[in-house]
């Protein structure tokens, strides 16, 4: 029980070295994000980008760094409580959260690019692939990845 | 754009071999000539294949959808998939959830059920039981039209082997108009606090296994109001950072199916409540409210009293922490035979420890206090003075969770009591 607890725990435990990017489609308005609205709109608490289109939020699967990340440092949470937050919003009638799982940074990427209003959250080192080429990396909190006190390390 | 670049570069490649030949004809030799034509050529060739490799790269596949445009206003809302019911894929273009049009219908389900055993939760009784099974069911009928539907198969009251209560907990026909208006027409719960919004039915949605005490159904002893059929309009109200939201219903309550205390007047008589919460901006996780619900409670046939219920909550659920607070006053009037008021709160705390244990604890009290026949029968109506529980839960999937739980309950009919409670609750 005890090693299997130690599992579970270290098993989201968040990356500690890596860097990530919020990717959002070229003709997204949004360029500039607080870290936490993305917090927010990663809970599901906000469903809407500004312009009222919905968001889709694209999440990568469950071993992959940016979704350990996403669970354990941005979110704060682990998957079964991701899962249950998500579904009690839906529990009390409001419009589902919408998400995407993808399992390669440049998939996700090629999905954000696809579709106009989704949202993603990518390895920074995944940004020179071809796939992540074409989209949009936000600022967050007025700091783009390469800058100095960028907050999604 | 191939071709053109490809053109381009033909040209520009034979400009500059023009060029260079009318400049080194005389005194290049031919054979070097014709090599610097032949690096030229074989450039153009190479960036004609990386222009041919990067358009195929971004061209989209046949079927797939085209990101040209930028994010329509009212954009179609994807289906609601979790991470523990989707598979991860590495096809990104499949974006049928997420580019189908808004009146495309969509079907989604949930389930939830549990098996217990608990010592004493009535004060009396030691048993295995099945919980309840709930399902819950949403239909997209048009870009603004929801069907919901949920079900609870009351299999905890089962008395015979084919005595399980079905009962209808919503059934209502949702309108979306925009952020702040929206229509539910129906049968719905009654937006009164803050628990019996969140977690009405489900044992898995809920921490801990037992509910507030204050929030029991009102087929099991409960003296509020949760359900009512009839009309609720919702929404956002313009607020900035404070995130205001309304919720105005007016129906008429269900006074049917309680079975403790009175004998309940199947009666269906009018109420409306009004709740306003603020969920502010800067404070992910908190949310402060309080609704105001009145209607007519019929004890007996032919006798009705003014019921009002106010309450207060401050909730604050984020990250590892789930604190909820709600404070009560009920008020039973306007009647010869007295009146009676009965003032309450809980407060429960609960923290995420390790990766799936959450320990939590609750403290709940009920005071009632009045005038006449009516102040003494509210007290057997509502009995419970405090309720004292502790418990973890532990979730071993991101499905299934145990619960233990353990606690303290006076009354005024009889001396306290311990309660004991293991649960396995499951979502499908």
């Amino acid at each position: 029980m005890a090693a299997l607890l130690t599992a579970r725990t270290l098993h989201y435990a968040a990356e500690p070295a890596a860097a990530f990017a919020a990717v959002v489609h070229p003709s997204n308005a949004t360029r500039d994000l607080r870290l936490r609205d993305l917090t927010s709109l990663f809970e599901g608490a906000n469903r809407q980008w500004p312009n009222r289109s919905g968001v889709v939020l694209v999440e990568r699967d469950a071993g992959s760094a940016p979704f350990r990340y996403l669970m354990g440092r941005l979110l704060n949470t682990t998957p079964g409580e991701y899962k249950r937050s998500l579904q009690n919003i839906e529990y009390r009638g409001e419009t589902p959260v919408s998400i995407k799982i993808l399992n390669s940074d440049a998939a996700a990427c090629q999905y954000v690019f696809n579709v106009p209003s989704a949202i993603a959250i990518v390895e920074t080192r995944s940004l020179a692939l071809p796939a992540c080429g074409g989209i949009q990396v936000l600022r967050i909190d007025g700091k783009l990845p390469s800058e100095e006190g960028y907050r999604l390390k | 754009m191939s071709l053109r670049l490809a053109s381009a570069a033909a040209l520009l490649c034979g400009v500059i071999a023009a060029a260079g030949g009318g400049v080194a004809f005389a005194a290049e030799p031919p054979d070097e000539k014709d090599q610097v034509i032949q690096k030229l050529v074989e450039r153009v060739e190479a960036l004609e294949r990386q222009v041919a490799a990067l358009e195929q790269a971004r061209a989209p596949q046949a079927g797939q959808a085209q990101p040209a445009q930028p994010p329509p206003a009212q954009a179609p809302i994807a289906a609601a998939e979790h991470p523990a019911q989707q598979q991860p894929t590495n096809d990104a273009t499949d974006t049928a959830d997420a580019t189908q049009p808004d009146n495309t219908s969509r079907f989604n389900f949930h389930g939830y059920a549990d098996a217990d055993f608990q010592r004493d939760v009535d004060g009396f009784t030691k048993k295995f039981e099945l919980g309840e099974v709930d399902l819950f069911a949403t239909e997209r009928l048009s870009s603004h039209l929801t069907a919901l539907l949920e079900l609870a198969f009351e299999t905890d009251s089962e008395q015979l082997s084919d005595d399980v209560a079905v009962n209808v907990e919503r059934m209502l026909l949702q309108y979306r108009g925009n952020n702040f208006f929206n229509v539910d027409i129906g049968s719905y719960r009654t937006a009164i606090g803050y628990y019996s919004t969140a977690y009405l039915r489900g044992a898995w949605l809920q921490t801990a296994i037992s509910r507030p005490k204050m929030f029991t159904f009102e087929d099991q002893g409960g003296f509020l109001p949760l359900h009512a059929v009839g009309v609720s309009v919702n929404g956002r109200i313009p607020s900035g950072d404070l995130n205001l939201h309304y919720v105005a219903e007016a129906g008429s309550s269900r006074n049917y199916g309680n079975t403790a205390g009175f004998p309940s007047d199947i009666s269906f008589n009018r109420a409306t409540n009004l709740a306003i919460y603020s969920q502010p901006r800067g404070i992910p996780g908190l949310e402060i409210g309080f609704s105001s619900y009145h209607d007519l409670f019929s004890p007996v046939a032919g006798f009705a009293l003014d019921r009002s219920v106010w309450m207060v909550h401050v909730v604050y659920v984020a990250g590892r922490v789930e604190f909820l607070n709600e404070g009560l006053r009920l008020g039973f009037g306007n009647s010869p035979a007295g009146s009676a008021t009965a003032l309450g709160f809980y407060s429960q705390i609960a923290y995420r420890i390790a990766a799936s244990w959450k320990p939590y604890a609750r403290a709940e009290y009920l005071n009632v206090f009045g005038t006449g026949a009516v102040d003494a029968e509210t007290r057997i109506y509502v009995p419970w003075k405090t309720v004292y529980t502790a418990g973890v839960r532990d979730d071993l999937t991101d499905s299934v969770a145990l619960k233990f739980e353990l606690g303290r309950e006076t009354d005024y009919m009889r001396p306290g009591y311990i309660t004991a409670a293991v649960q396995l609750a499951f979502t499908f």
